[in-house]
């Protein structure tokens, strides 16, 4: 099959078996009933003791409730993958496969809940409402700028880690992929110069993380379909009023203010990071050839990247990632997601920031132990990434005063360790005898 | 920005030579305006018209235009007209009516060392009074005059005739 005919399956496929099962994740209870009597425990009468506790502790809610492990994964449908602004009924598939990696991966009870609204404060105004009733808060698919304004906001006003996976998620996978491309070509991140191609949600985020990260934000050059950023361009203005953070990056960004079209950004560059346009040929091999020596390509738009791999190989790429699994290097926000809120969840943080982020992208970079070119980051199904990371992360959080409960690294391994096999092997019990039947084909 | 540290900074009265660059100015400082209110929306030969209104405020009488250099770069100008008043006391008022600073100087106190230039040009020619005019919802704008100490003191409402 080829990959127009391979895509068109898994849409067939996807349909067929989304009427077949009607939704992608359950409620069941995790307590044992016995008699019905035992709901005068899970219930009323006794529940109201417990409700007296909480009541006088609010944070008692972490331990007395699945508040600690309950994430919301809320989306008002206005960029869903690269369908655009569909509304939060049509998201609905997408968060549920997202819930469902939540789970698989991370062990986390991850709720979807696309909300209708195009009104950004009511947006915040009911994420925030949700937060006694979750451990954290995933955003999802919300279109930029505006997710950069809800982000900010709602982190700054709420008590709980909140996360936008578009954003955060691309970012700290790129950061991390990047950490062993720069091993294996021996180049130091003070050093090298990198142009972003893209200035969208996640190469923006990208950018601000790599700044986190010690790269030197004079050597960033961010290029877009306006061309090379930069602080006399004809719409700084209206950057500053309706997207601050690009405009701020504009300020700091491009040290020797190169100016003009993408191919200008490459120049010289180390490393480029796409996040722009899914047409391949859309980064030309020529550009590829006036880059500094052992280029890194990241070509990460989806479906197709901006240059096919073989391409960039054939200018004289000598590290290239992709957004797709069928090439080697998949820069794969599942790779982050499930571990870093398995991570804050356990810590029962009050919050996640850049320096978390940066800690797990390393983490995830050290998990490859000898990082060559086609393998620069671990695969999906390398399962101790995950606790690996999660703990990395719950550790870091304690470090810097964001959580509510502290422990060392290695009781938060074994903690999320053994939270993530449990949840798997109930799913495997119930997949094994036959209780979620199997699909057919 | 590090690169800000070792500034010198000149603010003068604009000449002839400044023109380009300060029409350059004036034409992002309209589109800026464009962005907070329909009723701005700018003109198709915004470029020459903002040349010729420069070359013309430059040489007027009753406006003040001054630029600020930043080692030796025109990064920013003021323009004021110096208005009668005929029924008000004090008799004139300095009115600002374009005010703009690229990008990469700005949040550096550049704004309020300008806006501290005029003021005291305004004070050695006699007038005692200052205002200045921009869009409503211009909340930069509105902070930073009112940081500087102005306060609202006339409205101006709008609205389309079908």
């Amino acid at each position: 099959m080829n990959d127009e005919e391979r895509t068109a399956n898994f849409n067939r496929l996807a349909i067929k078996y989304s009427q077949k099962y009607r939704g992608k994740i359950n409620t069941m209870p995790k307590v044992p009933i016995n008699k019905l009597g035992d709901f005068s425990i899970w219930y009323t009468p006794g529940v109201a003791a417990v409700s007296e506790k909480i009541k006088e502790d609010h944070d008692l809610s972490f331990e007395l409730t699945g508040r600690w492990n309950s994430v919301a994964i809320v989306t008002d449908g206005t960029r869903v993958l690269g369908l655009g602004n569909i509304g939060p009924e049509a998201a609905m598939p997408v968060m549920e496969g997202k819930a469902l990696i939540f789970n698989y991966l991370g062990g986390i009870n991850a709720i979807p809940l696309p909300v209708k609204t195009d009104s950004r404060e009511y947006f915040n105004s009911v994420v925030r409402s949700l937060e006694p009733s979750f451990g954290a808060i995933n955003l999802e698919d919300i279109e930029s700028p505006k997710c950069f304004f809800i982000l900010d906001e709602l982190q700054k006003s709420m008590n709980i880690p909140v996360w936008h996976d578009d954003q955060l998620g691309t970012a700290s996978i790129t950061l991390a992929g990047l950490i062993n491309a720069l091993r294996i070509v021996g180049k130091k991140k003070e050093d090298v110069r990198i142009a972003l191609i893209g200035s969208g949600a996640a190469n923006l985020a990208t950018a601000y993380l790599l700044k986190a990260a010690g790269f030197n934000t004079g050597n960033l050059i961010i290029a877009d379909h306006l061309g090379v950023l930069e602080p006399e361009r004809e719409d700084m203005d209206k950057l500053m009023i309706n997207n601050p953070w690009k405009y701020k990056f504009a300020m700091e960004s491009n040290r020797d203010r190169i100016k003009g079209g993408i191919e200008n950004s490459i120049k010289g560059a180390d490393v480029i990071i796409s996040a722009a346009k899914s047409q391949p040929g859309f980064i030309r091999k020529e550009w590829i050839k006036t880059m500094n020596s052992d280029p890194i390509v990241f070509a990460l738009a989806n479906p197709s990247p901006e240059i096919w791999p073989g391409d960039a190989k054939a200018a004289g790429a000598r590290i290239v990632a992709t957004g797709r699994s069928d090439f080697p290097n998949q820069i794969n926000n599942s790779l982050v997601f499930p571990s870093l809120f398995r991570g804050v969840l356990d810590a029962r943080a009050k919050g996640v920031n850049f320096d978390v982020m940066v800690t797990a992208s390393e983490e995830i970079a050290n998990f490859v132990e000898n990082p060559v070119e086609e393998m620069i980051i671990p695969r999906m199904d390398q399962y101790d990434l995950y606790p690996r990371v999660a703990a990395a992360v719950a550790y870091k959080t304690s470090q810097l005063g964001l959580a509510r409960r502290n422990n060392s690294k290695e009781w938060f391994y074994n903690n999320a360790k053994e939270i993530i096999d449990f949840n798997r092997k109930i799913y495997g019990e119930i997949l094994g005898n036959g209780l979620i039947e199997r699909m057919d084909e | 920005m590090s690169k800000m540290v070792n500034r010198k900074i000149l603010i003068r009265e604009a000449e002839a030579g400044d023109a380009e660059d300060i029409a350059k100015m004036m034409a992002r400082l309209k589109k800026l305006n464009e962005e907070f209110e329909t009723q701005f929306k700018v003109v198709d030969d915004l470029d020459k018209k903002a040349l010729d209104y420069t070359n013309k405020v430059i040489k007027s009488e009753k406006s003040i235009i001054t630029v600020a250099e930043i080692n030796g770069k025109v990064g920013g100008f003021i323009k004021a007209d110096i208005v009668d008043r005929i029924f008000y006391q004090p008799k004139s008022e300095l009115r600002i009516t374009d005010f703009y600073i690229m990008p990469e100087f700005r949040r550096n106190g550049l704004g309020k060392k300008i806006l501290t230039d005029l003021t005291d040009r305004a004070s050695k020619n006699g007038i005692k009074m200052i205002t200045a005019e921009f869009p409503a919802l211009n909340l930069i704008g509105l902070n930073f005059y009112k940081k500087s100490g102005f306060r609202g003191i006339l409205n101006v409402y709008g609205k389309e005739i079908s």
